[in-house]
């Protein structure tokens, strides 16, 4: 069976910043995150990220446009050959 | 030239098909856009556009018709002469594709609304001005 090189979208979590672009850009709204800012000061000089804590995505709503792979500056969403689940979810550990 | 001279002006041209009449809301005024073909060649095609109210031109194209009626009710103007009877809406229905009406499926929270960099900054969703 011919595989659909994009069945599904896939999260590279350690590549993505929570920047929200991608939750911003999806036209039906079924992207979500969670993070919290994460404050470093062991260099001496005060550092902050943002952690991710969850990212979803409802594959009952998505309509496989790729505005979010297309928009994220950081190659954390790819597409991918994997069929999707109805509701995705990553949660940090 | 007036929305039906124009149109007439066309029509005599030999642009005799209705093709499509609809609306689009630009700025504070509802555009009314109608696109007129050349049956011996389909290929070619006329755009005239005015902003509503326009007249009906239902007796030089009964093929307006529909259109007029479908554009009266979802944009909420008028074309002076149709007997605007509702065609898929309810009566007294608000019209749906005005931008100030509410879109139900964007009633909801935005994913978007709050950036976890930024919390106390909130922001609306794009396209939605009755926010
Ligand atoms: S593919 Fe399109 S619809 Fe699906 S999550 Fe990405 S932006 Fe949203
Ligand atoms: S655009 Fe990319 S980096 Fe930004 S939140 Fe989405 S997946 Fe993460």
């Amino acid at each position: 069976m011919a595989m659909n090189p994009r069945a599904s979208l896939e999260l590279i979590a350690e590549n993505c910043t929570s920047c929200m672009l991608c939750i911003r850009a999806c036209p039906v709204w079924c992207l979500e995150l969670d993070a919290h800012l994460e404050v470093d000061e062991s260099s001496g000089r005060r550092r902050s990220s943002l952690a991710l804590d969850r990212f979803s995505i409802d594959y009952g709503t998505c309509m496989m446009c790729g505005l979010c792979v297309d928009i994220c500056p950081f190659e954390a969403l790819e597409w991918s050959s994997e069929l999707p689940p109805t509701q995705f979810e990553w949660r940090s550990e | 030239m007036s929305w039906r001279s124009e149109l007439q002006a066309l029509r005599d041209d030999g642009f005799d098909v209705l093709d499509w009449l609809s609306a689009t809301e630009e700025d504070d005024e509802v555009v009314v856009t109608a696109c007129l073909v050349r049956s011996e060649d389909p290929g070619s095609f006329r755009l005239v556009r005015s902003p509503a109210p326009v007249e009906s031109v239902v007796d030089m194209f009964p093929s307006a018709q529909w259109h007029e009626r479908e554009t009266a009710e979802m944009f909420g103007v008028t074309f002076e002469g149709l007997n605007a009877a509702p065609l898929l809406l309810p009566p007294d229905s608000p019209a749906p594709l005005r931008k100030a009406q509410p879109l139900p499926a964007r009633l909801s929270q935005w994913p978007g609304e709050v950036d976890p960099a930024k919390p106390r900054r909130r922001q609306d969703p794009p396209g939605t001005p009755w926010r």
